[in-house]
C-alpha cells in the first residue's frame, strides 16, 4: 500500500478504456497507481505495471519440499523407526514409495498456495466490509491513483477529464486497507 | 476439433452486469416448489441411509451382503462410483482450464461443486466399510506407543492419501474460485444477516489490482496441481486392484481405464445436474445447448475410449493364454452375473452412441435419458470388475454368490440422499456460475455494441 493519505477514482465500465487508462496514466508518470476490477480483464498486469505474483514460487518450494518430506518419512517409518518384513521387500522398497510421495507435495503445494494467497493479497473474514461503489463488484473499473496534495488531485482530475471519464471521486485512502470496514465514507 | 476449441457460446447480447444479476438473484430470491419436493425427496433418502448406517454401526458389517468369498461388494463398488465422479468436475476446472477451453466458465462452478460432494460420499464407505469405524484414524501414520506405522508397500494406503489429498485440494479450489464471485453477493444483497455471511466467506475481497495479480497466480497454481492429482487419484484407486494378481484385476490396463471411466461418469452427472439446474434455476442464458453439446460430445468420446478398454481386456485375456484370465472374462459375459454385464455394456458402450446425431445431443430428454444410463452403467462397470472376479476363486469349494442386501442398498440410496442435499443446498446459497470467470469471457460486457466484437481475442 503507498503510504498516501488519499486516492482520485475514476470510474468505467469498459474493459478496454480501463486497459487504455492504466497505460496513458504510466505515461502521464503517475507512480503507484492500483485499481479495482469487478473481474480480471486479460493484460491488466502490464497495463498497469504491476510485478508478478510470488505465488508460484512458493508453491514450486513446497512440492519439491514435500517430495522430499514424503519419501523420507517413508524410508524413515519402514527402515528406521519400526523395519518389519513385508512379504520379503526391502525395507527401503522405494517404488511402493511413489504415489505418497506424489500426494504429499501436491498437498504441501496446495496448502502453501492457499496460504501465500491469503497472505499476498491480504486477505480476512470482514463481515462489515463495504466496496467503494456496489457496482465495483459487478462491471464497474476504476484507476486508483495516490495522492498527496490538493494539487496532486486536481492534475489527476485533469488527466482523468482528458480521458473522457466521466465520474471521478476522492477517497481516503484508508477505505482500501483491509480490515477497515469503509463505513466512514469518503473524503473530500 | 475446430467446434470444441471455439469461443465463448455466449450471446453478444449479455452484458456483465446481467450476469450479476441473473446469478445472485435466484440466490435470494424464495426457492420454487420444485426445488422443494426434490429437497424433500433428498432428505427422505438420506435418512434410509442414515438408519441403516446407524443400524450397521450397533450390529458391525455383518448385515451387508459380503462373505468369506466376496469380501468388496457394493460399499466398495459405491466408493469408485463417486470418486470417478468428481473427476469430470476437476476435468472442467483444471484440465480444460489450462487449455483455455472457455466454455467451461458457465459449467466449472457446478462441476466443481459436485466434485467436493462426491468425494464427500465416496470418503464415507471405505470409513463405513472397515467395519470398526471408531479406529479409523489407524489409516493415518501417528505417533504411537506401539511404535507401529502404516504399510506403504499397500495400495489401499496409498489410496488413503490420494483421496484426502483429491478432497482438500477440490475442496481448496472451489473456495478459491468462489471468493470474488462471493464480493459479489456480499455487495449486491440487500439482507444484513447475508451480507455479513458473505463478508466472512468473500475474506474481505475488494477486488484491487495487486490482489487479482496474485489471485491469477493462485487459481492457475491449483489448475496445474489438480491436472496430475486427478489422473493420480483415479489410477491409485485402480491399483487397489490392477496390484493384486487376481484374474480380472492384474491388468496394467487400469489406470488409464479407470481414468477415462471416472470422466465418463463423470460428465454423465454433469449432464444429469446441469440439466436439472439449469431449468429449475431458470439459467439456460448462461448455460446455453452448445454447453450441454459440448459435454455430450466429451461422453461420446470417452464412451468409445472405455468400450475400446473393454475390448483390449478381452483380447488380451484370450491372447494370454492363461487358462484363469480366459475363464475370468467369459465368466462375465455367461456366467451368473451375465445380467450386470450386459447391463453395463449396453449403458456404457451402446447407449451413448446416439450422441453421434446433434439433434439428440441438443434434446434435452434424450441427453437427461442417456446421462442416467451412463451412471447407471459405470455403476455396474465397477460391480463386474469386484464383485465377478471374485465371486469364483482358484478353488471351486470357495465359489459362492454375493448379494447385496437391504442394507447396502440403503446406504447407497442415503449417499444419493447426502450428494443431491448438498447440490441443492449449493444452488440456493451460493453462486452456481463462476460470475468473474464469465464475465471475462463476454464478447461484449460493457454492452456497446457499435465497438467490432472479437477483434482477435486475448493476444
Amino acid at each position: 500500500m503507498p503510504n498516501n493519505e488519499k486516492f482520485v477514482a475514476g470510474f468505467t465500465n469498459c474493459p478496454d478504456k480501463f486497459l487504455e487508462l492504466g497505460e496513458h496514466a504510466r505515461a502521464k508518470g503517475f507512480k503507484d497507481i492500483d485499481c479495482i476490477m469487478p473481474y480480471p480483464v486479460h493484460g491488466f498486469d502490464e497495463a498497469y505495471g504491476f510485478k508478478g505474483s510470488w505465488i508460484g514460487l512458493a508453491a514450486f518450494a513446497a512440492l519439491l519440499t514435500g517430495w522430499v518430506a514424503g519419501f523420507l518419512m517413508q524410508c524413515w517409518m519402514h527402515s528406521i523407526a519400526y523395519p518389519i518384513n513385508i512379504g520379503g521387500k526391502p525395507h527401503i522398497s522405494w517404488p511402493a514409495f511413489i504415489p505418497v510421495t506424489f500426494e504429499c507435495g501436491i498437498l504441501l503445494a496446495a496448502l502453501t498456495t492457499l496460504g501465500s494467497l491469503v497472505v499476498a493479497a491480504k486477505l480476512k473474514p470482514s463481515p462489515f466490509l463495504k466496496t467503494i461503489r456496489e457496482r465495483c463488484t459487478d462491471d464497474l473499473f476504476s484507476i486508483i491513483i495516490p495522492v498527496n496534495s490538493d494539487e496532486d488531485i486536481s492534475f489527476a482530475q485533469a488527466f482523468l477529464k482528458e480521458e473522457h471519464i466521466e465520474e471521478t471521486e476522492v477517497y481516503s485512502s484508508k477505505i482500501l486497507e483491509m480490515n477497515q470496514c469503509g463505513l466512514e465514507g469518503k473524503c473530500c | 476439433m475446430s467446434s470444441v476449441i471455439q469461443e465463448s457460446p455466449l450471446s453478444v447480447e449479455t452484458r456483465a452486469t446481467d450476469i450479476t444479476t441473473s446469478v445472485v438473484g435466484p440466490m435470494t430470491a424464495k426457492p420454487g416448489l420444485l426445488w422443494f419436493m426434490a429437497f424433500a425427496l433428498a432428505v427422505a433418502a438420506f435418512g434410509i441411509g442414515a438408519i441403516s448406517v446407524i443400524h450397521q454401526l450397533i450390529h458391525g458389517i455383518g448385515i451387508l451382503g459380503i462373505n468369506n468369498t466376496v469380501g468388496w461388494g457394493v460399499y466398495i463398488t459405491d466408493f469408485v462410483f463417486w470418486i470417478g465422479i468428481g473427476h469430470a468436475g476437476t476435468l472442467i476446472s483444471a484440465i480444460l482450464f489450462l487449455f483455455r477451453q472457455k466454455w467451461r466458465t458457465s459449467i466449472n462452478r457446478a462441476a466443481e461443486a459436485m466434485t467436493v460432494f462426491a468425494v464427500m460420499c465416496a470418503g464415507l464407505f471405505p470409513l463405513l466399510h472397515i467395519g470398526r469405524n471408531w479406529y479409523a484414524y489407524w489409516l493415518i501414520p501417528y505417533p504411537n506407543k506401539r511404535d507401529l506405522w502404516v504399510n506403504f508397500n499397500s495400495p489401499l494406503l496409498w489410496d488413503v492419501f490420494a483421496v484426502t489429498t483429491y478432497a482438500t485440494t477440490s475442496m481448496i479450489f472451489w473456495y478459491v474460485g468462489l471468493i470474488p464471485d462471493l464480493a459479489t453477493a456480499r455487495d449486491h444483497s440487500k439482507n444484513f444477516f447475508r451480507k455479513i455471511v458473505f463478508g466472512v466467506l468473500s475474506l474481505g475481497w475488494k477486488g484491487t489490482g495487486k490482489a487479482w495479480v496474485h489471485y491469477e497466480r493462485a487459481y492457475a497454481q491449483f489448475a496445474w496441481l489438480a491436472t496430475p492429482l486427478v489422473l493420480s487419484v483415479h489410477s491409485i484407486v485402480s491399483f487397489d486392484f490392477a496390484v493384486s494378481n487376481l484374474p480380472g484385476w492384474h491388468t496394467t490396463i487400469f489406470p488409464p481405464y479407470f481414468v477415462a471411466g471416472a470422466v465418463f461418469s463423470g460428465f454423465g452427472m454433469v449432464i444429469t445436474l446441469l440439466v436439472v439446474a439449469r431449468s429449475t434455476m431458470k439459467l439456460e442464458k448462461l448455460i446455453t445447448m452448445d454447453h450441454l453439446d459440448l459435454c455430450n460430445k466429451v461422453i461420446l468420446a470417452t464412451s468409445l475410449i472405455v468400450s475400446l478398454a473393454y475390448l483390449t481386456e478381452i483380447f488380451i485375456a484370450w491372447y494370454s493364454g492363461s487358462m484363469l484370465e480366459r475363464y475370468a472374462f467369459l465368466n462375465r459375459a455367461i456366467g451368473p452375473y451375465a445380467w450386470a454385464y450386459w447391463t453395463m455394456m449396453f449403458c456404457n458402450c451402446v447407449a451413448p452412441q446416439i450422441f453421434w446425431f446433434r439433434s439428440m445431443r441438443r434434446n434435452i430428454l434424450i441427453m437427461f435419458i442417456v446421462s442416467i444410463f451412463v451412471n447407471i452403467g459405470m455403476w455396474f462397470e465397477r460391480f463386474n470388475i469386484f464383485v465377478i472376479s471374485l465371486h469364483q476363486d482358484f478353488l471351486p469349494a470357495n465359489w459362492n454368490y454375493y448379494e447385496p442386501t437391504f442394507f447396502d442398498w440403503a446406504t447407497t440410496i442415503g449417499s444419493f440422499g447426502m450428494f443431491f442435499i448438498l447440490f441443492l443446498l449449493f444452488c440456493k446459497v451460493l453462486p452456481v456460475i463462476a460470475i468473474a470467470e464469465i464475465k471475462s469471457v463476454l464478447p461484449d460486457p460493457a454492452g456497446n455494441r457499435s465497438k467490432k466484437n472479437n477483434d482477435g481475442g486475448n493476444h
